[in-house]
């Protein structure tokens, strides 16, 4: 048995899926794979061409659909949640193949997390760096005191340089390879005749034609903003822009429609998400950045005598999803505002006098439980808001 | 996969539920189902793309489908074992209703 370590195998997957191809034309038959040591295990055998797909189901399925089965596909190895099938049929008679959904998300977990540990690193690395500059450019003589101990503080500066370039390399490496697995996503923002470039904007605005408006933190309550963008367009006001950060709303103003708005709230759906709401007619207006919670503006035009479309036909999955979004957030923002409402009680008690009540403190707390809270609040009205509409 | 818990938890079947999987005597794309449910029911029961997404990721989830990606790079979903004994359970249940049915229809008009 031939054993090959493969340090960052997962990172690329066609680059390794073409790397086992041709370990099987030489010779060397896939026959496990360790991913907690990284190596992959191979039998000697006869040379043999041979398709290889690596999947990651994180929901388990043990067997490969059996349309896939009947294309040639075997399974040729489960390592945790990743699978490994593979195919003797040349590749181009192959039509239907395991799909990469999984690793996309895998992938883009990973980079979440690299992204939160560079964050952390460099939070804790800000004090010890300014101290070495200041002593730098104040030409103060330093005194190293001699200690055995120095050996801890290197190493530990080894080990965050070693995170530091692995995050930085994990993340350039992950977004080639994952820019490379998703297909070319039709993600039209509008319909392409529709669409409006900056020229005809300048234009607009100029005559007068064009209106903003700014809307802040409509995602805690998400139905006022679809009721506000339908009333908007029945006044005749048609949406034709949100900005990046989905703050600025830009309409025309035009003849009055109408349209059915929907928000939703996903976590990293996968392009099928996107493809199935494009094909039943809804058209995306807004796209958050990140896809760790991805926010997505739907829109469809419907005529007066045409029932007015359904983005959630029954009551369960929309308050499923409602609810996913509503706990999410909660428990992002609760432990905030408890905390600042400890600190703030915290200080209150130690104060006795009235001015010192009025301090700057006392203000930046009860700010901030101020905004926390009023979040939570939102959302709260949100969710019990959809549920009484349900139950009527 | 513990067709048991799948049972308690899906039979009796919304209508929603019991026409995608029954939409999936082939694969078909998450679209294609919303297309044929209409068909069956000749235009009554126009499944919105939110719910289908939503149903069709839980029951991925339970094992109840499973996805591939076709020519075309799209995602297809079939069903599978598991899903076909939910199905077998959930015709024999509504056949019993049907039969039910027609025999006390009478009574009630």
């Amino acid at each position: 048995m031939k054993k090959m370590y493969r340090p960052f195998w997962s990172y690329d997957v066609k680059k390794t899926e073409a790397w086992l191809s041709q370990m099987a034309n030489n010779g060397h038959v896939f026959e496990k794979l360790n991913r907690w040591t990284h190596c992959f295990y191979f039998n000697e055998g006869a040379t043999e061409s041979r398709v290889f797909r690596i999947a990651y189901d994180k929901f388990k399925s043990p067997t490969l659909a059996s349309t896939l089965q009947n294309d040639g596909w075997e399974m040729a190895g489960l390592a945790g949640k990743w699978q490994i099938s593979t195919n003797r049929q040349p590749e181009e008679t192959i039509k239907n193949s395991p799909t990469r959904d999984g690793i996309i998300k895998h992938n883009q977990t990973i980079t979440y997390v690299f992204f939160g540990l560079l964050f952390y690193l460099l939070s804790i690395l800000i004090a010890p760096i300014s101290l070495a500059f200041s002593y730098i450019f104040t030409d103060e003589a330093i005194v190293v005191e001699e200690s055995p101990y120095w050996i801890l503080t290197y190493l530990f500066f080894a080990l965050v340089i070693g995170l530091v370039g692995l995050g930085i390399y994990s993340i350039i490496k992950i977004a080639k390879s994952n820019k490379n697995l998703r297909d070319p996503l039709i993600l039209e923002t509008l319909p392409r005749g529709k669409r409006i470039d900056k020229q005809q904007e300048r234009e607009l605005k100029r005559s007068g034609h064009r209106v903003s408006k700014i809307r802040f933190a409509w995602m805690y309550s998400p139905d006022k903003l679809e009721n506000w963008l339908e009333s908007m367009e029945q006044r005749g006001f048609n949406l034709y822009r949100v900005n990046q950060i989905g703050m600025i709303f830009h309409f025309t103003t035009g003849d009055p429609r109408r349209m059915a708005y929907k928000v939703d709230y996903q976590r990293q759906p996968p392009a099928s998400y996107f493809s199935i709401h494009q094909e039943a007619g809804w058209s995306n207006c807004f796209n958050s950045i990140s896809n760790l919670e991805k926010w997505t503006i739907w829109s469809q035009e419907y005529k007066e005598n045409q029932e007015r479309p359904q983005f959630y036909s029954d009551d369960s999955t929309r308050i499923k999803q409602t609810k996913k979004m509503v706990l999410t957030y909660t428990a992002f923002f609760l432990p905030f505002t408890l905390l600042y409402t400890y600190f703030l009680f915290n200080s209150l008690s130690r104060q006795t006098g009235f001015s010192q009540w009025l301090s700057w403190g006392t203000f930046a707390f009860a700010l901030c439980i101020f905004v926390y809270g009023s979040l939570l609040v939102k959302l709260w009205m949100y969710y019990i808001r959809l549920k009484k509409l349900v139950t009527i | 996969m513990d067709t048991q818990k799948m049972l308690k938890k899906y039979v009796p079947m919304t209508e929603t539920a019991f026409y995608i999987l029954l939409s999936l005597t082939t694969p078909r794309h998450g679209y294609g189902i919303i297309k044929h449910v209409e068909d069956l029911t000749a235009g009554r029961l126009i499944l919105g793309s939110g719910t289908v997404y939503g149903t069709l990721t839980k029951m991925q989830k339970d094992g109840v489908i499973v996805v591939f990606a076709d020519e075309q790079r799209k995602t297809v979903y079939e069903i599978t074992f598991t899903g076909k004994q939910l199905m077998t359970q959930e015709i024999q249940r509504l056949k019993e209703l049907h039969q039910n049915a027609l025999t006390f229809e009478e009574d009630f008009q």
